[in-house]
């Protein structure tokens, strides 16, 4: 028996565009933040240097091809299926376009993290994703939106013009003008942030969690009482809680042990006069130490309101489970929640400062957002607000930093966070 | 809809959080269900309370005479705490003191009082006990005086000394000497002749001459002295020590003791009364010093006594059995102890940091503590006190056996020691019926012993370190004078040596040694402590195994007894030599519970 072989010639570049279902002269342009890297005239060219947004548009054609799952009423696709067709679609992009591999290590690495940073998909549990596969806007301000849809941008281009879009290569994030907006499939900014769901101020935040909190004695083997300063100084007041882990409240010009004492802030709720602690211990487990039982410590007599996730009696249950008493969840679960609430008790204190005139409001226009008590999260998307405006580590991408809707974006969180911002 | 963590109060769901894999919140709360349409007024802004707590500025609490000081006006402030007005209020006490807006003008004589209080709001929120002075005070560093007697004067003890002092200060002072003061105590001397001089710009000299009675400076209860001078403006202060070497105080100490110092019981209360049966060698200091008589002062425990006078510094006063009988039967801290002290007087002072003490002791035997069959039924004392003949009159009317009476060795023992031993068993058996046995009531020993020794059928099996243990709770091992009369008292397992004429009691005859109970009959035989056990002799066929735990142990190599186990009266016949030896042993339990 003899084998033959026949050599044949590999796929044609066309053959690889064609599979991508991209014209390499699509015209366009793409915006970034970093000087050293010229802007592309053709993006899609044979030969040019893959980024973020190619590994988007990439992810954008294959969940535009899916055949997606009807489950529970919306169409969904699972990681499973997303990362074999990735994987197909790779082999095409890496042979058209030059370090398609960093791209796709810049964009996350894993599928489940490049679903996760990009607009126009939305999160499901266990693996599961819908993509919004009609157009979908939100709109920024009066000239441009944020594309939160999986629609193509090859698609975009035959309804408007490059001119329109503006689309960063570094975070992939993708902006068209108001006027090449079709109508009716935009939702504001407001509504995207979820504004009307959330406390609308500072003061409003502490009452609900004084009218809810649980009044009862501290316990004393938990760590040390010490009560919040809320600004050191009359500049704008950043917190930076990691410092304070690390590094203990002992001689922290944040804490104080005395609640009398005079730069410990106390605040007319109800009629009292209101202090804010927390009790600290060193956790060997984590190696650093932990601020628990946040409270309420009236001046004089009286038990404190506990104002932590079990003494306003918050409970947390994933989809599907059901409420049982005195259950808060799984360990990491509650452990984020008492942190956001923590965080969010330590900012309503310096918000509080703010307006009453001690110290200054941030500026929209300082890029500097550190110790805000901004939300963040270990893993990027546009649910973080560090996803948006902070480029300091991998997990915050600073999104829209460079774009032109970088002042409105940081404007309307720290809004959302209470800040009166000029 | 997105992956969320869904958050509940009560029952009613709120809202949610948003929520990713692997378990890590992605942003801030979402509280959908929480605000209804209509509640869209915010509540009013929280603002800063008004605590109430302020911090005053730091005033002083001592003023000059006849200086003006203002008060600060207002409160200091802090991060959240304006500054506040303050409203002063003079209470003028025993000064002269007054205040108009916020100027202070003091007024007052020396250590005159008043009262500043502080109002902020309507609420006063301090007030200041305040002191005048009507000079400056400038202390000088402590000064030492040595105090001399003066000779040849006609009222005895008086004695004369110089507070000399020379300082430099940093500031320009006035050598105007207007006054002088001494205080010792409470009392305040004026000294004959002060002055004030100034050596340059910068230096005073101080210096003040004394002449005051021995009285004044030794007297009781005198913890501090100082000096005070005075010029127009400033007071100049100083400790005072007085060093009285110069008057050479120690050589009137004086010391006595009794001959004899111990007084056997039967002694004391035998005999006739007006025998002198101790007495008290005195041995004095000086009789007189720089010219002034000493006398001594003798208190015994029913009277006080002087003696003056003296041309002899050695003194021997013999003391009468009577007296101290009268001693003995006033009631004292001490049952068995009396003493008396000697205090010299000088110029009318009694020097009571000289007082030496004689002590004198009543020898009564060890009561026995063990063995009693009831309730005593006589005092140890008054049963001590009783003659020879009555002792043989109660053994006979209690059919009380003679001790050893059928042991041919019992007339190697001294008459004296069987006699002790008579004595004792009659005060054990003529008491009422039997009681409890005594025990072991120490936990920490009870733990120990049954442990350190266990009683097995044939031995005692033995635990060095723990027998250590017990050993160092019971403070070591006894050595025990076999001529002694006394009871010696041991404690279960304690080790123990005999001693006779300052030599130990040693060899093989130990070995042949036995105990006895109370009646001195039913014999034990000395067990042999060896290796890790207490064993029977080898050719001792007839231990009785049962009574291991009341048996003495004795060890060759390092002369060593150990005594039973079971606390109890026990007499030890030890044969050594050609000697015959008999000690009356009680082995105590522990009587008191020991606390770790």
């Amino acid at each position: 028996m003899s084998v033959t072989f026949r050599l044949t010639r590999s796929p044609s570049d066309e053959y690889h565009f064609n599979a991508l279902g991209i014209d390499p002269a699509t015209d366009f342009v793409l915006q970034t933040n970093d000087a050293l890297i010229e802007t592309v005239e053709q993006p899609f060219a044979k030969g040019s240097v893959a980024t973020v947004f190619h590994v988007h548009e990439v992810m954008r054609i294959l969940l535009s091809q899916l055949n997606l799952t009807d489950r529970e009423g919306s169409m969904m696709a699972h990681s499973t299926r997303i990362s074999s067709q990735f994987e197909r679609l790779s082999y095409h992009a890496a042979s058209v376009w030059s370090d398609w591999g960093s791209a796709v290590d810049k964009a996350g690495g894993a599928i489940r993290t490049i679903l996760q940073r990009m607009f126009g998909v939305r999160i499901r549990q266990k693996g599961w994703w819908i993509p919004h596969l009609e157009s979908k806007y939100i709109e920024a301000d009066i000239d441009w939106s944020i594309i939160d849809d999986v629609v193509t941008t090859t698609h975009l281009l035959k309804s408007s013009s490059s001119g329109d879009l503006w689309m960063s290569m570094d975070t992939g994030l993708r902006l068209l003008r108001n006027s090449a907006k079709p109508s009716g499939c935009s939702e504001s900014l407001e509504h995207f942030f979820g504004r009307n769901h959330r406390f609308e101020s500072a003061s409003a935040w502490l009452q609900w969690s004084m009218d809810n909190g649980t009044q009862q004695q501290l316990p004393s083997d938990q760590g040390t009482t010490f009560y919040y300063k809320g600004v050191i100084n009359n500049e704008v007041p950043r917190y930076y809680s990691g410092q304070v882990r690390k590094n203990g409240p002992f001689g922290s010009e944040w804490w104080s042990t005395e609640l009398d004492a005079p730069d410990v802030p106390k605040f007319a709720i109800n009629d009292e006069a209101w202090a804010f602690g927390v009790l600290w211990k060193y956790d060997e487990e984590q190696s650093k130490w932990m601020p628990t039982y946040p409270h309420l410590r009236q001046l004089g007599e009286g038990d404190p309101v506990l104002i932590s996730a079990s003494g306003l009696g918050l409970d947390i249950v994933t989809e599907g489970e059901e409420v049982e008493e005195n259950d808060l969840g799984p360990l990491d679960v509650r452990r984020s929640l008492n942190n956001h609430l923590v965080t969010e008790h330590l900012r309503a204190i310096r918000i509080l400062l703010i307006e009453l005139g001690h110290a200054q409001q941030p500026n929209a226009g300082d890029t500097k957002i550190g110790g805000l008590g901004l939300a963040g999260s270990s893993v990027p998307s546009p649910f973080s607000d560090l996803y948006f405006l902070s480029s300091n580590s991998a997990s915050s991408l600073g999104v829209v930093i460079g774009s032109p809707i970088e002042t409105i974006i940081r404007r309307e969180i720290l809004e959302n966070n209470w800040y009166v911002v000029e | 809809m997105m992956a969320q963590k869904q958050i509940y109060r009560t029952g009613d769901r709120l809202g949610f959080l948003p929520w990713g894999t692997p378990g890590r919140r992605l942003g801030a709360a979402r509280w959908t269900d929480l605000f209804s349409e209509t509640e869209t007024a915010p509540p009013a802004q929280i603002t800063l309370a008004s605590t109430g707590t302020h911090r005053l500025p730091e005033i002083p609490t001592l003023f000059r005479h006849d200086t003006t000081h203002m008060l600060p006006r207002s409160t200091i402030g802090a991060h959240f705490t304006l500054p506040q007005r303050i409203t002063w209020h003079i209470d003028a006490g025993d000064s002269e003191s007054n205040l108009v807006d916020y100027q202070l003008s003091v007024r007052g004589a020396e250590d005159s009082h008043f009262v500043l209080s502080a109002e902020v709001s309507g609420r006063v929120i301090e007030s200041y006990e305040c002191r005048i002075e009507e000079r400056e005070k400038v202390p000088l560093g402590p000064i030492t005086v040595r105090v001399k007697p003066i000779s040849g004067c006609e009222q005895e003890g008086m004695c004369e000394f110089v507070c000399n002092h020379k300082h430099r200060f940093p500031l320009y002072y006035e050598a105007d000497s207007q006054n002088m003061e001494l205080w010792i105590g409470n009392e305040v001397y004026h000294p004959i002749s002060h002055n004030m001089t100034a050596l340059g710009n910068y230096t005073l000299s101080f210096g003040s001459l004394f002449t005051l009675h021995l009285s004044n400076l030794l007297k009781d209860g005198i913890d501090t002295m100082g000096a005070k001078w005075y010029n127009g403006s400033q007071v100049f202060t100083a400790d005072i020590l007085l060093d009285y070497s110069d008057l050479q105080l120690e050589s009137i100490s004086s010391v006595g003791h009794f001959i004899p110092s111990q007084i056997p019981l039967t002694d004391l209360y035998s005999g006739d009364n007006s025998e002198e049966i101790s007495s008290l060698d005195l041995c004095l200091g000086e009789t007189t010093l720089h010219g002034w008589p000493v006398s001594f002062t003798i208190t015994t425990p029913i009277e006080s006594k002087k003696i003056k006078n003296l041309e002899t510094n050695q003194l021997t006063v013999p003391i009468k059995r009577s007296k101290i009988q009268d001693w003995f039967d006033t009631p004292y801290e001490y049952e068995h102890h009396r003493s008396i002290t000697l205090t010299p007087n000088i110029a009318g002072l009694e020097l009571r940091s000289l007082t030496s003490t004689a002590h004198l002791r009543l020898e009564v035997p060890y009561a026995p503590r063990l063995g009693y069959r009831g309730v005593r039924a006589e005092k140890w004392i008054k049963f001590l006190l009783r003659p020879q003949e009555e002792y043989n009159t109660i053994q006979q009317q209690h059919q009380i056996v003679d001790l050893f009476s059928d042991q041919d060795w019992r007339d190697e023992i001294s008459p004296e020691k069987l006699s002790s031993m008579k004595r004792n068993n009659i005060y054990r058996i003529i008491c009422e019926p039997i009681v409890d046995p005594p025990v072991t009531n120490c936990q920490k020993v009870l733990e120990l012993l049954s442990s350190a020794y266990t009683c097995l059928d044939d031995k005692v099996q033995t635990n060095f370190k723990l027998g250590k243990l017990l050993a160092k709770i019971y403070g070591g091992s006894k050595v025990i004078d076999v001529d002694s009369t006394d009871i010696q008292v041991l404690y279960s397992r304690q080790k123990f040596k005999l001693e006779a004429n300052g030599s130990s009691i040693s060899g093989n005859g130990p070995h042949d040694g036995m105990s006895f109970d109370q009646q001195g009959e039913e014999s034990l035989a000395m067990l042999k402590s060896d290796g890790m056990a207490y064993t029977p002799q080898r050719d001792d066929a007839g231990f009785d195994f049962d009574r291991l735990p009341e048996a003495f142990a004795y060890r060759t190599n390092n002369n060593t007894f150990t005594a039973p186990q079971t606390p109890g009266v026990y007499y030890l016949y030890i044969p050594s030599r050609g000697d015959h030896y008999v000690v009356e042993i009680e082995v105590h339990g522990f009587t008191d519970e020991v606390i770790e």
